[in-house]
């Protein structure tokens, strides 16, 4: 029975960076606008749609279309923040979240009007391929799921550390006002955070494409976990959610294995409860961040 | 004339009177207390699950389910309260999420006491016992005294002191406590009451349309729709909950009759942005905002 | 004022169903929105030409037939959708639903107003004991699926596996909905008396994104065989990770569903072959077939493949024949859409094995019945995809081919 958990911590991790890059977003949109964007899921959505499309009529790797929809969605995303979120910032709660919530039904249903209900799949070359490593079988596709999650973390990390704008947005969490008065133009720094948030969804999307079929609801089934994956890591902190998408992959798996498998997507929720009662902040969260910028 | 009383219209009224008590019950959590849970549909679908279990595997009256099923509510309520009460805005309401979920899954896999993923048909036995009619009419007027239940108990909040300290405890819970609210025990009472309220509507709601299954009764469709009635009619406020499901429901029923899937729930999403963008307030909330100019 | 509108409304509503009188007008309720809508709609559309194909040929006497829709995506969407096709557009016929849930809820409200509720893709066996007069099902119940499913193992699989059912160890998996668990605890239930080794009946969220553990159980287990029934993201996510961690099992037996649609053939490409998949037949072996069934069936292909690019799946000839019987046999022998007639008209139909392009026959079970309403002469068959495409492989008398790729090759030869 040994001889097979190398394989369970290997499958674990790589699922848990499928969630980490599917949390990334979500987690900087939180972290910087106080928003859960509820409609993150259709972002991804929307990308594997492209991805299907570009590769459907034009033989266009997924890969390779992350840099034709990536920009498209940022630019998007910019869009949608100046006339869905921006006027919600202050909002009471109640509306913040039924605007996000809002926003995903008419993608959701945009999609399903002008593409039908049909799953559709991407196959490539790589689509079943996998590495052997002694023992363990490593799903290629989700390798570079794997890689490109800690790559865009990674990058997200360091722009928010050493670029002006990241600093800016840094200032913007702690202390918005003060930021304001230090000259940091907050409404344009918002529209970068949630053009890059969306824009995170969108290289999710499109590295996603080739793992599983592609339908208007695709959204609605991987955003779950990347809420509890969010919660875990700390909201707002990118480090989190790939730390906390990883804790979350390899709890899963090992569960499915050696408890049931239908109860392997209850332990998220278990996990969900358990730091909400233990550390509200998340792990890597500061303490009493799950009240800040609620005011 | 007669065709106004045509079952069809019945039933889009029965729905817009049970959606209306439904939402009014979140208003009183969320509205006045702030506390924006989406999760109601686990108490709406316990409620509907032990009535139904309560009269086809026991052979019992459900209004005993009814009974059983605002205990075991109120009791959930209670459990629930003590891990998301710590928490604040969105993190409450993520967490809140959970619990509908949880429930899904154990109705699925407690086959022996809820019949798992098959659901529960009620055999159709007319009678006030059972709660069963044949005349929508009989329904018509039991969905209605629901509605105006809640609505008299979020009048006799908004009047009385429960409603003052949960206000306050929603605008500035700091400072409210400092003037000495018990503000865990306040936020716990009206989060008891919206439990037992959206129970009494699970147990309307299996009665009436007689089948139910996990996904149908814990979806997370329910939770929303509840909220988007009480945000369009206008939050924190008695009739914002019942004028929403006026607009809304007959609305949803006119949509189906002329569009079909995805273009009518667009329709319904892009009506959802619009209200909480253009008048969020709601009708009521705007309402009285002209009055006042 | 809402009574302005209410009134306006109910003036359009009849004057519809005044112009109406001219077509017989059927109501057709389906999911075509959620998480059921891929298969919902597949019905629907086979549904729709069957009533275009009896329009073409001057209708039901004399009449042409209009279908009227409802979108039935949950339990009380459905009752209220039933509610407004049979109250608001006096609709005495009803057909529908896919899912079985929804069956439930709209056929109560249909059953009560004393009409007639065709169902002709729902599978619960629940559905034909409530003793309703005007029930008919035309498809045949989970458990005769899942039986067939286990028994395919034990008469096709194991003899070409070289062994006997004691020494073949057979796994089931499922998902956790109704349908999943419906077929799954049957197939078990029936694999168990045949005498296999059953290692276990899995079932799993469908919705979930990760089935690596699943797999990883499978090869534990030591299956030989593997039943399975899923939705459709699952399915694919078990194959492509079968093939990543390298799991390779003797036969692997889909139960319908995602098993059977084109997109399935599609996305795995060669790898699909040898999988098989128990349910109906959109290809059932036209010798088996009347003539009549066996023109029709050439006909629907062609209709559907040119108004939906594809091929149709068994889900979508469900819903065509279900609807041609209803409209050719029920109702023109009925004559009327008096309620009363058209169940006597149900009830007297008696159309041999065969006689459909289903390759069913249709005979109800009749009042008194524990299943009364279920159509006695529907079965499923086993499927087997080949060269890209699904071929029936039993039972004799339909199929079209032998089994073939008994042990499944490993997954890098496929």
């Amino acid at each position: 029975m040994l001889d097979i958990l190398p394989q369970l911590l290997v499958s674990g991790l790589l699922i848990g960076g499928v969630y980490g890059l599917l949390s990334i977003g979500l987690t900087l949109i939180f972290g910087m606008l106080r928003i859960v964007n509820f409609a993150q899921g259709e972002f991804i959505m929307f990308a594997m749609f492209g991805a299907f499309w570009l590769h459907a009529l034009w033989g266009i790797d997924p890969y390779l279309s992350i840099f034709i929809i990536t920009p498209v969605v940022f630019g998007l995303g910019q869009l949608i923040e100046r006339v869905v979120i921006k006027p919600i910032l202050h909002a009471p709660h109640a509306m913040q979240i039924f605007a996000t919530f809002g926003l995903s039904v008419v993608l959701q249903n945009l999609a399903l009007t002008f593409w039908g209900p049909d799953y559709r799949s991407v196959q490539t070359s790589y689509t079943s391929q996998s590495f052997i490593v002694g023992n363990v079988a490593i799903s290629a596709t989700s390798l570079y799921a794997f890689l490109v999650a800690f790559l865009m973390a990674g990058a997200l990390m360091a722009f928010l550390q050493f670029s002006r704008d990241g600093k800016a947005l840094r200032a913007m969490v702690q202390n918005r006002y003060a930021a304001s008065l230090m000259g940091v133009n907050t409404d344009r720094l918002n529209r970068l955070a949630f053009g890059a948030g969306v824009a995170y969804a969108a290289v999710a999307g499109c590295i996603l494409t080739p793992i599983y079929y592609t339908y208007p609801t695709a959204g609605v089934d991987l955003i779950i976990t990347a809420f509890v994956v969010v919660v875990l890591g700390g909201l707002g902190s990118v480090a989190g959610a790939m730390v906390g998408g990883l804790i979350i992959g390899v709890t899963q798996t090992l569960t499915g294995f050696f408890i049931s498998v239908e109860l392997k997507d209850v332990i998220a929720l278990v996990l969900f409860i358990l730091i909400l009662l233990i550390r509200p902040q998340g792990l890597l969260g500061r303490a009493g961040m799950e009240e800040v910028g609620t005011k | 004339m007669s065709a106004l009383f045509n079952d069809y219209y019945l039933n889009i009224a029965v729905m817009t009177c049970l959606w209306a008590a439904l939402s009014g019950a979140w208003n009183l959590m969320a509205g006045y207390g702030g506390l924006v849970s989406l999760g109601q549909s686990a108490f709406f679908g316990i409620g509907a699950y032990i009535t139904a279990i309560v009269y086809t595997k026991y052979g019992l009256s459900p209004w005993l389910g009814l009974i059983a099923g605002i205990f075991v509510t109120t009791g959930l309520a209670v459990v629930i309260s003590w891990p998301c009460f710590r928490l604040r805005g969105a993190f409450f309401s993520l967490a809140t999420l959970v619990f509908p979920i949880a429930m899904e899954i154990v109705a699925n896999n407690w086959s022996d006491f809820t019949r798992g993923p098959s659901g529960i048909a009620i055999p159709f036995r007319p009678g006030l016992d059972t709660f069963i009619f044949s005349s929508r009419w009989a329904y018509l007027i039991a969905a209605f005294v629901l509605m105006m239940m809640v609505y008299g108990i979020t009048r006799w909040m908004h009047r009385g002191k429960l409603g003052l300290y949960l206000i306050a405890v929603r605008d500035d819970e700091a400072t409210a406590a400092s003037a000495g609210i018990n503000t865990v025990k306040v936020k716990l009472v009206v989060t008891m009451i919206s439990a037992a309220l959206t129970a009494v509507g699970g147990f309307f709601y299996a009665q009436y349309i007689l089948f139910l299954d996990p996904p149908s009764v814990f979806s997370i469709d329910i939770s929303v729709q509840i909220a988007l009635l009480s945000i369009i009619g206008g939050l924190g406020t008695p009739l914002g909950p019942i004028v929403g499901s006026l607009v809304m429901t007959p609305l949803d029923g006119v949509l189906s009759q002329f569009f079909g899937g995805g273009p009518r729930l667009l329709i319904y999403g892009v009506a959802l942005l619009a209200a909480v963008l253009l008048a969020p307030k709601g009708i009521v909330g705007t309402m009285k905002a002209w009055r006042r100019s | 004022m809402k009574q302005l509108a209410l009134a306006a409304l109910a003036l359009a509503a009849s004057t519809f169903a005044a112009q109406a009188q001219e077509t017989w007008r059927i109501g057709a309720l389906y999911p075509l929105t959620g998480s059921l809508a891929l298969l919902g709609n597949e019905n629907l559309n086979g549904a729709r030409i069957a009533v275009d194909m009896i329009n073409e040929k001057g209708g039901v006497v004399g009449k042409k037939v209009e279908l009227v829709q409802g979108d039935a995506s949950t339990p009380d969407k459905a009752q209220s959708e039933a509610e407004r096709l049979s109250s608001l557009e006096n609709l005495q016929i009803i057909t529908g639903t896919y899912s079985s849930g929804l069956s439930y809820a709209a056929s109560q409200v249909v059953e009560r107003r004393g009409g007639l509720y065709w169902e002709t893709g729902g599978i619960a066996d629940g559905l034909t004991k409530r003793g309703f007069n005007g029930y008919f099902r035309i498809v045949f119940t989970a458990t005769s699926n899942g039986q067939l499913a286990a028994n395919l193992a034990a008469s096709a699989i194991a003899p070409r596996l070289g062994k006997k059912p004691a020494d073949l160890t057979l796994l089931v998996v499922h998902e956790d909905s109704d349908y999943g668990t419906s077929v799954a605890t049957a197939a078990e239930n029936k694999a168990k008396e045949l005498g296999f080794k059953v290692a276990g009946r899995l079932p799993y969220k469908a919705s979930t994104t990760d089935l690596a553990s699943l797999v990883l159980r499978m090869r534990a287990s030591g299956a030989d065989i593997i039943i399975a029934s899923s939705y459709a993201n699952d399915a694919l996510l078990i194959q492509r990770q079968m093939k990543q961690l390298g799991v390779n099992v003797g036969a692997f037996i889909g139960t319908g569903g995602i098993y059977g649609l084109p997109s399935f053939g599609e996305s795995l490409g060669n790898a699909v072959n040898g999988i098989f998949d128990t349910e109906g037949s959109a290809a059932i072996n036209p010798a088996s077939l009347s003539e009549e069934a066996r023109t029709l069936l050439a006909e629907f292909q062609k209709r559907f493949e040119a108004s939906q690019g594809k091929p149709p799946s068994y889900v979508g000839t469900q819903g065509f024949v279900g609807t041609y019987i209803l409209l050719d046999k029920v109702l023109r022998e009925a004559g009327s859409a008096d309620p009363a007639k058209m169940k006597a008209a149900a009830l007297a139909l008696d159309i041999p094995t065969g006689g459909t392009s289903l390759g069913w026959g249709v005979k109800f079970a009749g009042p008194g019945n524990e299943m009364q309403g279920q159509n006695e002469r529907s079965f499923p068959v086993a499927q087997q995809w080949q060269s890209g495409k699904l071929v029936v492989v039993a039972p004799e008398n339909v199929k079209t081919a032998d089994p073939v790729l008994v042990p499944l090759p490993a997954w890098d030869k496929r």
